[in-house]
């Protein structure tokens, strides 16, 4: 029997083939119906995704683009509120954001430390908010910042850190904010989570070596900690972003979009539209959400990808 | 080579659930559709209680229908019917706001009810603006079963307290509140800021109409002199610290806490607050609310069956409405007043407690505006209304603002 492979050409209803290596054939062979049977699987998925997202998205730009849809872009344009509601909606990503990406970050590094204790108990206290439903959650706050009975202004009252009570949810200046601190109890944990699973992936070694050269703790985190993860903080970040964006229920639980439109953002002013059956109006809010949230999602699956791509690599 | 035997009986499995799906929700969709036997009825929450005895005796009564009842909530009502009517896709027979009903009237989407009226329902024993309400384009198409108005509620011994007595007129009325806010305790009064946009915009409404604002065509006819005495003491109370700054966190609800919780002297609520605030045991009673120079004004509401056009079966539809607007049944299903003078004559409906929401009803109210223009004007007003309560805008520019936008929506007699 001979070693080398035979090279004789094979006609066949395949087409010709070159019966090379049997091996490679039937490895090829096998990675295609491999590749079948997943798309196979995948597909109800996909159909069902379609549904559900593309055939909604066409009905709005349809909408969006009709007369009545243009007519309404004009109204909302002119609007003295729009102005607002874009302000808030900035307001309040980027405030929601540095606020969960910097709580989240403390929490995986005093959780990663070598001198906490109980971690896993800390941890688990420390997802509560994470697991709590918003419509709960909002409504607890909504508690707790009233004016006249609420938690906040007695704690910080009792402490002489404020001297009369603060509207939290009734003050203008201040409500956005108040209401981001609630957001940023809701998402902190997920920051938290990405960061202590990136944090475990750091060679202990690299952190020793640093050790035994005499690095402190904040040579470590700026030249060691911070670099390993920073692929995760882009993800973070970008995840926070989308959720900021499309956040609804813990402004309408807690305040409506008020007093006087100050915590209204795009999905507020979405339903607001769709309350008083303005369904151009709430087609051509919803495109500009879509625009916006579009912009940061292609930015995700990007950085997903390239992530992706050094792990790989 | 075929699929391997793993991956072979999952596919089955799936496909076996999404048959299952499928089939569920066509027999679903079906047995909902079933245009002979079930009649479909959209009940408040708050009614299931009463209502499942009132089905229990109905469906006795006609033995080959069978009533199917889901349950709605206030807040998520209004959007629910509509995208209901939208979709095509309807119940039979619906509780709804009877000033939301000229918004189906416009777009032809109840069915006519003028038949159920006559000897067994005259139209004389329905209180007045009643079926004015749900009237239009030559029919009746709903038919109320539940009329209320808002009257004036305080707490009398928080009044006593600063030597104030209940408030006859407007005057009367800032005065006690500022005397209850100046002792520091407590506000004089709250108003619902957060929340659904009619239900403060109906107190704005009502100060209007006492200060020379009528109801014509379903919307209100008001000028910048009443709408600005109305935002006076709606807004203006909360920017002069004689009501509650809470007002701008709290719905209806919150505001009978407020009361309850004696944070507040006075409130304008609905009759339903009497019974639960004497049941928490706080000293309690109403007047009418006061107008400029006397008693004022408030718009009348209330609750009404209809039947969409595109219900799937309409006869048994209305037999369910005629059995469920007899007297007895309607007096068995409200706790505010029903809606038929015959249905009104109980004790219960006459006591001390009560008195001046039903003096305030029968003679101190005109029916709600509920063209669907002016509806469309509430969420623009409830704004103006919480800036002049935050000092953004005075009363006068808000006042404006109001008329400004009524020219725009309504035309120029708006």
């Amino acid at each position: 029997m001979s070693d080398k492979p035979s090279r004789s050409l094979t006609m066949s209803t395949r087409g010709p083939q070159m019966s090379g290596d049997p091996r490679r054939t039937n490895a090829s062979r096998a990675a295609g119906r491999r590749a079948r049977v997943g798309l196979g699987l995948t597909m109800p998925a996909v159909i069902l995704m379609v549904v559900l997202t593309v055939i909604p998205i066409l009905s709005v730009l349809t909408r969006a683009v009709s007369t009545d849809g243009r007519l309404a872009f004009g109204r909302l344009l002119d609007s003295p509120s729009f102005g607002q509601v874009m302000t808030n909606t900035v307001i309040w990503t980027l405030v929601s954001v540095a606020g969960a990406v910097l709580v989240g970050y403390a929490a995986a590094l005093l959780l990663h430390s070598r001198h906490m204790r109980l971690t896993g108990i800390w941890r688990s206290v420390f997802m509560i908010p994470w697991i709590i439903p918003n419509v709960v959650g909002a409504k607890i706050w909504q508690w707790n910042f009233s004016i006249d009975y609420g938690l906040a202004n007695r704690v910080l009252q009792d402490f002489g850190i404020i001297s009369a009570p603060i509207g939290w949810l009734s003050d203008p200046t201040v409500v956005l904010y108040a209401l981001a601190i609630v957001q940023i109890w809701f998402t902190a944990p997920f920051a938290m989570l990405l960061v202590s699973a990136a944090l475990a992936a750091i060679p202990v070694e690299r952190v020793e070596a640093a050790r035994l050269d005499g690095a402190g703790g904040l040579k470590i985190l700026r030249y060691i900690t911070l670099p390993a993860i920073r692929s995760t903080t882009g993800i973070a970040m970008l995840t926070l972003v989308v959720w900021a964006l499309n956040s609804f229920t813990i402004i309408w639980v807690a305040t409506a979009g008020g007093p006087a439109g100050s915590s209204t953002i795009l999905p507020i002013l979405i339903y607001q539209a769709f309350q008083v059956g303005d369904a151009a109006m709430v087609s051509a809010v919803a495109l500009i959400q879509l625009a916006v949230s579009m912009v940061f999602a292609v930015i995700y699956v990007r950085a997903i990808r390239s992530d992706m791509d050094e792990v790989t690599t | 080579m075929g699929i391997r035997p793993r991956t072979a009986t999952f596919i089955a499995a799936a496909v076996v659930v999404v048959l299952i799906i499928v089939g569920t929700i066509i027999y679903t969709t079906r047995s909902n559709h079933n245009a002979s036997g079930t009649v479909t009825w959209w009940v408040p929450n708050w009614d299931v209680p009463i209502a499942t005895k009132l089905v229990a005796a109905f469906e006795k009564e006609n033995p080959g229908l069978t009533v199917k009842m889901v349950e709605t909530t206030s807040d998520t009502m209004a959007n629910r019917i509509s995208v209901a009517f939208d979709s095509g896709n309807t119940p039979d027979v619906i509780t709804e706001l009877v000033s939301r009903t000229q918004t189906y009237i416009a777009k032809d989407q109840l069915a006519d009810l003028s038949g159920l009226f006559g000897k067994d329902m005259p139209r004389e024993d329905f209180m007045n603006g009643t079926l004015e309400a749900t009237s239009g384009k030559n029919g009746t198409y709903g038919v109320p079963f539940r009329w209320d108005a808002i009257a004036l509620i305080y707490n009398p011994e928080m009044l006593a307290a600063v030597g104030a007595k209940p408030p006859t007129n407007l005057k009367e009325f800032a005065a006690a509140g500022k005397a209850v806010a100046a002792q520091g305790k407590a506000a004089g009064v709250a108003w619902p800021m957060k929340g659904t946009p009619s239900d403060l915009v109906g107190r704005f409404t009502a100060f209007a109409l006492g200060a020379g604002a009528t109801v014509k065509n379903g919307a209100l006819q008001m000028d910048v002199k009443s709408s600005t005495a109305a935002l006076e003491i709606v807004g203006g109370s909360v920017a002069d610290k004689w009501a509650s700054h809470s007002s701008l966190e709290v719905d209806n609800t919150g505001v009978r806490e407020l009361f309850i919780n004696k944070q507040i002297a006075m409130y304008i609520g609905g009759v339903f607050d009497m019974q639960l605030i004497s049941d928490a045991g706080i000293p309690v009673a109403s007047a009418l609310i006061p107008g400029q120079d006397g008693p004022g004004m408030t718009e009348a509401n209330g609750w009404g069956y209809i039947v969409p056009a595109k219900s799937h079966n309409i006869e048994g539809a209305k037999k369910l409405v005629a059995f469920l607007t007899r007297p007895e049944n309607m007096a068995t299903l409200t706790s505010t007043y029903p809606a038929r003078l015959s249905a009104a004559k109980g004790e219960r409906f006459h006591d001390k407690l009560r008195e001046a929401h039903f003096q305030q009803l029968t003679e101190h109210t005109v029916p709600a505006a509920n063209s669907p223009k002016w509806v469309s004007m509430a969420p623009f007003i409830y704004g103006v209304i919480q800036a002049v309560a935050l000092g953004t805008t005075t009363p006068g520019d808000g006042a404006q603002k109001i008329q400004d936008e009524a020219d725009r929506v309504l035309g120029a007699n708006g």
